[in-house]
């Protein structure tokens, strides 16, 4: 059985996590009257979504815990998860913000899991003076170079680039809640 | 596409870009990179250019096709791809 949740569409933490378990989750739940047992769930986080997360590692420390809620009926033994990371900025890349994402993320989301499966970080890295080849592109290379290293150390496996300096898609910038500055659509 | 070229498109640098010009700025991108990649064992993923147009804002978009991605192999940046392996489907 698989268990989907997508954050993409959720503007609750609380709703997101129950509106998966109601229609997804097929583990044992008295409150809602399901069956079987939950033997894997994907994950998609949105970092820009701080209820998102925030319910997501609920309920996997719950599922760990197996303490509370009724999500922690499910059994943290047989419950693997595939995470796909998303948003993890690079304008904001210094150790410290990625130390403190990667602490909520992989202490809490992947020990609780035990089974991590894939993870990635799409939000590309994307640099108008590399791409386009301006004065100052080797600082921008030394900026990404450094932000590959803190990845490595935190052992975070994967990072993305992007180029096409020409996309229109990539020119505003917004803050979020998180302090990150994230591409938008024009 | 039409309205996109007549009402929308417009350049965005001060001058256009051309095909040679955005691979020799790729070919600089990834050999200072990649060694790093590699020692930090980090993957990098690449971002293919959406929407598939050859040029676009007098930028030309050179991932957009198979032959563009097939450009990037070990031979023609004379470096081990290893690290460099995983490509991303647009979103």
């Amino acid at each position: 059985m698989s268990c989907v949740t997508s954050s993409r569409n959720c503007n609750s933490g609380t709703d997101q996590r129950e509106r998966s378990h109601r229609h997804h989750c097929k583990c044992r739940c008295p409150a809602h009257g399901s069956k079987g047992k939950l033997e894997v769930f994907d994950a998609v986080l949105d970092l820009s979504r701080p209820a998102c997360m925030a319910a997501f590692f609920r309920h996997a420390l719950d599922t760990q815990r197996g303490a509370r809620g009724c999500l922690g009926r499910c059994s943290g033994r047989e419950f693997a998860l595939k995470i796909i990371v998303q948003f993890i900025s690079l304008c904001r890349g210094d150790i410290a913000n990625l130390a403190q994402l990667a602490g909520r993320l992989w202490t809490s989301a992947l020990t609780a899991a035990r089974k991590p499966s894939h993870a990635s970080v799409p939000t590309a890295y994307r640099a108008r003076r590399i791409q386009v080849g301006q004065p100052g592109r080797d600082e921008d290379i030394d900026k990404f170079n450094t932000f590959l290293r803190d990845c490595g150390r935190l052992s975070i496996p994967t990072s993305h680039i992007d180029f096409h300096p020409g996309n229109t898609c990539t020119t505003k910038m917004i803050e979020t809640r998180e302090a990150m500055r994230l591409a938008s659509s024009a | 596409m039409i309205d996109f070229r007549e009402k929308v498109e417009k350049q965005m640098f001060d001058r256009q870009y051309s095909v040679d010009d955005i691979w020799a700025n790729y070919t600089y991108f990834p050999k200072a990179v990649l060694p790093v990649t590699e020692k930090a064992n980090v993957l990098l993923a690449h971002h293919p250019g959406d929407p598939p147009l050859s040029m676009m804002n007098g930028v030309a978009r050179v991932f957009i096709n198979y032959a563009g991605y097939k450009h990037v192999r070990p031979r023609s940046l004379n470096y081990n791809y290893a690290s460099f392996r995983r490509i991303e489907a647009a979103r």
